[in-house]
């Protein structure tokens, strides 16, 4: 750690806190902090000048499975092999997690995000409180909550089958659900005022609010047993993208249009107009984030947690709005999608610290073993980023992969693997029915091209074949484990 | 001072209850014939859960493992045994507007069919969302098109309802061939009734398992 951060911290004899916030789908590319036209993180340009801004940040694949678990694990994909949509990592990662690095701390975790729940119930035993995914839903039933907290997540799964008729239309219960569904629905409905695009949700089928989300936090982390590491994994901005009513039409009409990028092979059936307008309400939407994030700030600030807590600020995967791509819903990297923000506000930090270095959500944990003076783990494929680095840096490939397809065999079928090395970002698809020679290759040279705009694999084949011919022994490796 | 119990106040509110109901015999159905009612409230629900709980399993032995898909049907029965509970209730309070002369058999089965008539309405209801039943495409054009599509739509299944009650009055007044006849169904259902309540049972002790 540089000297500088280092005495800044008061107290340091005293063991700091780790306090990580979340959240989904949240890409650098749409946040003014980092450029963006659109000035959606005003709170976070002001916050910034006590943290350390990271510009190059990578996240670990291109939804919350992959991402999130590169994120716990220290480790790509490749290494992982949560690709699947709401998929586990390997059984033999079980032990080597963000938590069992913190194993003297009090550790904490929570998510809005069902996919990674899944993830985190896989390192419950690490975890000293994990509150399950449903309990900040407005469906959540604090009797449930109250009277079955050893086995929550199967009564509140038999709760829901008895009693929630939902878009399936039949439950358990032949009359008291429908009692129930018009109570619940009255619940939501008095929210709508705050909501105009309705009330935030997961996939229409349970209702939140990030207000609420994080007044939570506070309170939980304001009694938290000393020293812990929180994990908290909100769901905003992820789709549907319904701001509150101070954020709502924000940029509407305000002359904004990105720069023009041709179709992708592997895009979607939406029209300009559709994702122009989802766009915006991303937009607004991060807003509400950037103001919910001052809000937790304020009441650390207020209450002299900052003092002696490392707070860390980042996202699974980001979100795309071009190439006829809407959301996260596409196995592409493209800029918008794996750049995601991160920042760190040391406890004390006093002046804003820049890095431009690529760093890759498979650091974090090392970085955050070092900052906690933990034993660095030697299984993490990720290293200690600038500042907290001694030494020069030395250059890195950082690369994923999302297996969309495998054989019966379990060899994969249909893939894209990434990889960047200095400034080029090579992209390989292959399998998808969509691509009519079975295979796509896209290659960027990111410091003279950062809109990712001039494809340059029919010039510079040389290089691009280099790239790929480290990926296909990365493919060859991986399918030898999967086959085996 | 000595703290008086909390159970002298909790009393009178469980017993005066208990005591109109038996004691005083306000519904007009003797204690087996009660027991027989709660049964034919507990008949519908539970027989809709446990199918559903079924269809769930494999579902939910897949996603966690057999012994949590067993705990989730195991909670459904327990708000299954819940829920027979307010029809019961309901049951109960509609007994007061049948007419005071009317013999108990004739209460017994007037209140089983309308707990059935409802229950079968509400089964129908479900399915049509669980088996993916679509309107044929003339009679949706129909009700398109007529001028008063919401009469149709709402005045059909209540006129429907009304014509059922009548028909189940109307018959446990002058047929005693009927009443005999959906006794005797009355008791059969009972005996399976009866095992469902012994799940509910199981369903518990899984229940507390589960939460030790």
């Amino acid at each position: 750690m540089p000297k500088s951060l280092h005495s800044s911290l008061p107290g340091a004899e005293s063991t700091p806190n780790i306090l990580l916030i979340l959240f989904d789908a949240w890409s650098a590319a749409n946040l003014s902090l980092y450029g963006y036209p659109r000035r959606t993180t005003p709170n976070l340009e002001r916050l910034a000048e006590k943290a350390i801004v990271y510009h190059n940040h990578h996240a670990g694949g291109h939804f919350t499975t992959p991402g999130t678990a590169s994120l716990l694990t220290g480790t790509t994909p490749w290494t992982h092999q949560a690709f699947n949509f709401n998929g586990n990592v390997t059984e033999r990662l079980l032990e080597r997690n963000l938590f069992r690095t913190f194993e003297a701390y009090h550790r904490l975790a929570y998510t809005h995000n069902p996919l990674a729940n899944t993830l985190l119930r896989q390192f419950m035993a690490d975890i000293n409180d994990f509150t399950s995914w449903e309990q900040l839903y407005l469906e959540n039933d604090p009797l449930i909550n109250s009277l079955f907290q050893k086995d929550y997540d199967v009564a509140a799964i038999g709760w829901n089958r008895a009693l929630k008729r939902l878009d399936e239309g039949y439950a358990y219960s032949l009359y008291v659900s429908q009692f129930y569904e018009t109570y619940k629905r009255k619940r939501v409905e008095k929210l709508l005022p705050s909501y105009p695009r309705g009330v935030p949700n997961y996939d229409g089928l349970a209702f939140f609010t990030l207000e609420e989300a994080i007044d939570w936090v506070s309170s939980v982390i304001g009694v938290a047993p000393q020293p812990f590491l929180g994990y908290f994994h909100f769901l905003p901005p992820h789709d549907p993208y319904h701001t509150h009513i101070d954020h709502y039409d924000a940029f509407n009409s305000d002359g904004y249009h990105p720069a023009s990028k041709s179709a992708h092979p592997l895009r979607g059936e939406y029209s300009d107009a559709t994702i122009h307008q989802q766009r915006r309400w991303y937009d607004e939407f991060i807003l509400h984030v950037d103001d919910q994030f001052a809000k937790l700030y304020a009441y650390l600030e207020e209450n002299g947690k900052l003092e002696n807590t490392w707070l860390i600020l980042t996202s699974d995967h980001g979100e795309m709005f071009e190439r006829g791509i809407l959301a996260h819903n596409q196995p592409v990297y493209h800029r918008p999608i794996i750049n995601v923000p991160l920042m760190i506000f040391p406890p004390g930090q006093s002046q804003r610290v820049d890095i431009f270095e690529a760093t890759s959500a498979i650091d974090l944990l090392p970085t955050l073993a070092h900052i906690a003076e933990q034993p660095r783990p030697d299984w993490s494929e990720g290293r200690v980023m600038s500042p907290f680095a001694t030494g020069n840096l030395e250059t890195r490939d950082l690369t994923t992969i999302h297996v969309q397809e495998r054989q019966s065999n379990g060899a994969v079928s249909a893939a894209t693997a990434m990889l960047i090395r200095d400034t080029y970002k090579l992209m390989w698809y292959f399998g998808y029915e969509q691509l009519e020679t079975g295979e796509f290759i896209e290659l960027y040279d990111t410091a003279s091209d950062p809109e990712e705009i001039h494809n340059l694999y029919p010039q510079e084949k040389a290089r691009a074949d280099e790239i790929l011919t480290v990926l296909q022994a990365k493919l060859d490796a991986l399918n030898a484990e999967l086959v085996g | 001072m000595a703290k008086t119990p909390s159970i002298f106040f909790v009393s009178p509110c469980i017993l005066a209850p208990l005591r109109y109901i038996f004691v005083m015999n306000i519904f007009k159905l003797s204690k087996p014939n009660l027991w027989t009612l709660f049964l034919m409230a507990a008949f519908p629900t539970h027989v809709w859960t446990i199918l559903l709980a079924f269809q769930d399993f494999s579902w939910m032995a897949e996603r966690n493992n057999s012994w949590d898909a067993i705990g989730v049907g195991a909670y459904g029965l327990l708000a299954a045994f819940v829920e027979s509970v307010f029809v019961f209730a309901i049951a109960l309070l509609l007994s007061l507007l049948l007419p005071r002369v009317w013999d108990e058999k004739k209460r017994l089965v007037t209140l089983t069919g309308l707990i059935f008539a409802i229950a079968i309405a509400e089964i129908l209801n479900q399915l049509y969302f669980l088996m993916r039943w679509e309107m044929p495409a003339g009679v949706f054009t129909l009700i398109i098109h007529s001028s008063h599509p919401l009469w149709y739509l709402y005045g059909l299944p209540l006129f429907v309802s009304i014509l059922g009650t009548g028909l189940l009055f109307y018959f446990s007044v002058v047929s005693a061939k009927f009443v005999d006849g959906v006794l005797n169904s009355i008791e059969r259902l009972s005996l399976l009734t009866t095992l469902y309540l012994l799940l509910d049972f199981v369903g518990l002790i899984i229940v507390i398992i589960r939460n030790v």
